[in-house]
C-alpha cells in the first residue's frame, strides 16, 4: 500500500497550492459577507475540494495506461483500492479538524455539530462515489457524470435533511435556550453521522476491493 | 529454473475476438519473442499471463508458482503520470515492488542517462521507455515482460535497449518475454518464437529451426504451379515473378532440387502465413 498511497500524495501535491488560495480567499469573504460559521462558502469550498482531490486522483488512475500496470504489481488491484480508503479517513480527519477550527475562530458555538456533519457527509459521499469510480473509471463521460451525479445528489439530500433541524438549533442557541430534546438529537447526530460514515466506508471499502479483483483492463 | 512461464491451453473470448487454445512456455535463460500482426491477440496473451485479464479458460504459471513478484512488466506506453518527476516516479515505486534497489535505479537513470528533475512529459518516448525499463529491472526481476516496448523508438535507442536485454538474460535464471510486430529486433535476440494469427498460435519453436525449416521461394508462376501445394504456407504472384512460403525445405528440395531456396526472415513468416490465410 506504501508505493500507491506515496503516489496519490506526489499527484495531490501537484495541485496543492490551489485549494489553500481559494479556501483563503473564501474565509475573508465569509469574514466579511456571513454571519454563519457553519454554512458558509468556506465551509462549503473545504468540503469540495475534499472530494475534490479523491476524483482528481481517480483521473490520473485513468490515464497513460495506469490501471493495467497497477493490476501487474503484485497485490496491486487490493493495495490501490486500501491506499485510496485510507487517504479518504485521512482526508476526512483533516476536514474535521479544519472545520473544528474554523467554526472555533467564527465564534461558532455549534463547532461539533459542523465537523460531525460534513466529516459525516464527507465520508457518506464517498462510500458510494468510490465503488462507482472504481466500477466505471473517472475519465469517461459515463463515470464522471455518474460520480458528479451522486455527490451533488447526496449533498443535497443531506443538507435538506439537516438544514431545518440545524436552523431550529441555532435558532434556540440565540435565544439561549437549547430545548433539551433538540439538543440530545443534536448531539446524538453529530456523533452518529460520522459513525455511520465510517461504517459504510468499512463496507464501500470492501464491495471495492470485489469490483477491483474481478475488473479486466 | 525450468520454465519462467507457462500458458498451457489459454483461451480468453471477448466474442469478437478469441484468443483460442494458447499454450507456449520460456524456459530459463531464454527470450521468447511473441510476433503477429496487429490484433493478433499479443496484448491479450500479455495481460492474461499477468492478470490483467481473466481467461476464460486455460492456466498460467509464472516462475514455477513465485507469481508477480519477480516478474518486471514494460507496456508499450508509459504508466506513470506526466506531471511526476523521474526521482518521484523511484520514490513511489520503490513501495510497489517487493526487493526494489534504490542504488540499482539510480544507476539505470544515469546509464540511460534519465534526469531526476525532470518531468515525464518532457521525456522523449525513447526516454520514457527507458524510464519504464528502468523501472522494471530495479526490482531485479526474474522474468522480464515486454509488450511492444521498442515499437515507435528510432534505431538507435532500440539498439540500446535491445543489448540491455541481452545483459539481462545472462543469468540462466533470467527470461525474457517480448512482443513485437517489429520481427528484425526480435530476430536479433530471440531464442524462440511463436506467432499469434487471428488468436491462434500458428508457428512456434526455436528460431534457429524454424528459420532453417523453412524457406523462401522466388520463383516463375510456371515453377511455382510445380510445387506441392502441401509445402506452401502463402505465396505472392505478381507479373514478373512469384515468391512463396516453404514450410519443410528438406523435402521441398527433393521434390525441386533445381529451385533455390532463400533463408526466410521471420517477417517473411508473417506475411505469408497471412497471405495463406487469406487464400
Amino acid at each position: 500500500m506504501r508505493g500507491f498511497l506515496r503516489r496519490d500524495l506526489c499527484l495531490l501535491r501537484l495541485g496543492a497550492w490551489f485549494y489553500p488560495v481559494i479556501v483563503a480567499v473564501a474565509f475573508v469573504v465569509s469574514m466579511i459577507f456571513s454571519k454563519s460559521g457553519v454554512a458558509d462558502y468556506t465551509v462549503y469550498f473545504l468540503l469540495v475540494f475534499g472530494m475534490e482531490s479523491l476524483y482528481t486522483l481517480m483521473t490520473y488512475d485513468g490515464m497513460n495506461g495506469w490501471l493495467p500496470y497497477a493490476a501487474a504489481i503484485p497485490d496491486g488491484r487490493k493495495k490501490m483500492v486500501d491506499a485510496r480508503y485510507f487517504l479518504a479517513l485521512c482526508t476526512a480527519l483533516l476536514l474535521a479538524v479544519l472545520l473544528g477550527l474554523y467554526t472555533l475562530v467564527r465564534g461558532e458555538r455549534l463547532v461539533l455539530w459542523a465537523m460531525g456533519f460534513y466529516t459525516g457527509a464527507f465520508l457518506l459521499v464517498h462510500s458510494v462515489t468510490q465503488p462507482i469510480g472504481f466500477c466505471l473509471g473517472y475519465v469517461g463521460t459515463k463515470g464522471r457524470l455518474t460520480v458528479t451525479m451522486v455527490t451533488f445528489v447526496m449533498l443535497g439530500v443531506l443538507g435538506g435533511l439537516f438544514s431545518g433541524v440545524l436552523k431550529n438549533a441555532r435558532e434556540d442557541l440565540a435565544r439561549g435556550a437549547l430545548r433539551g430534546d433538540v439538543g440530545g438529537f443534536f448531539a446524538a447526530l453529530a456523533g452518529a453521522l460520522p459513525l455511520l460514515g465510517l461504517g459504510t466506508l468499512a463496507l464501500s471499502w470492501r464491495l471495492s476491493r470485489q469490483i477491483m479483483e474481478k475488473k479486466e483492463f | 529454473m525450468e520454465y519462467a512461464m507457462k500458458l498451457d491451453h489459454l483461451t480468453k473470448d471477448f466474442g469478437s475476438f478469441k484468443l483460442d487454445d494458447v499454450s507456449f512456455a520460456i524456459p530459463g535463460g531464454t527470450i521468447l519473442g511473441l510476433i503477429g500482426e496487429n490484433g493478433a491477440g499479443k496484448s491479450t496473451a500479455i495481460k492474461c499471463l499477468l492478470g490483467v485479464l481473466h481467461p476464460t479458460s486455460g492456466g498460467v504459471e509464472l516462475l514455477e508458482g513465485e507469481g508477480l513478484a519477480g516478474v518486471g512488466y514494460v507496456p508499450d506506453e508509459c504508466p506513470f503520470s506526466d506531471q511526476l518527476k523521474v526521482r518521484q516516479v523511484g520514490k513511489f515505486c520503490a513501495g510497489l515492488f517487493p526487493g526494489w534497489e534504490d542504488s540499482l535505479f539510480a544507476h539505470y537513470l544515469q546509464k540511460f542517462e534519465l534526469p531526476g528533475d525532470r518531468k515525464v512529459k518532457e521525456l522523449s518516448r525513447g526516454m520514457k521507455m527507458k524510464l519504464s525499463i528502468a523501472v522494471a529491472l530495479s526490482h531485479r526481476p526474474k522474468l522480464l515482460v515486454l509488450d511492444e516496448a521498442t515499437s515507435g523508438l528510432d534505431p538507435v535507442v532500440r539498439d540500446e535497449i535491445l543489448d540491455e536485454f541481452l545483459a539481462f538474460i545472462q543469468d540462466e535464471d533470467h527470461a525474457i518475454l517480448i512482443s513485437s510486430h517489429i520481427t528484425s529486433d526480435l530476430e536479433k535476440i530471440c531464442d524462440y518464437v511463436v506467432y499469434l494469427h487471428k488468436g491462434r498460435v500458428t508457428i512456434s519453436g526455436a528460431k534457429d529451426e524454424l528459420l532453417e525449416t523453412y524457406g523462401r521461394l522466388n520463383c516463375s508462376k510456371a515453377d511455382l504451379s510445380r510445387v506441392d501445394p502441401g509445402l506452401i504456407v502463402g505465396k505472392r504472384e505478381g507479373d514478373y515473378g512469384c515468391q512463396a512460403l516453404i514450410n519443410d525445405r528438406a523435402a521441398f528440395q527433393k521434390a525441386c532440387p533445381d529451385l533455390p531456396l532463400d533463408p526466410p526472415t521471420l517477417e517473411d513468416l508473417m506475411i505469408f502465413t497471412t497471405r495463406g490465410d487469406r487464400g
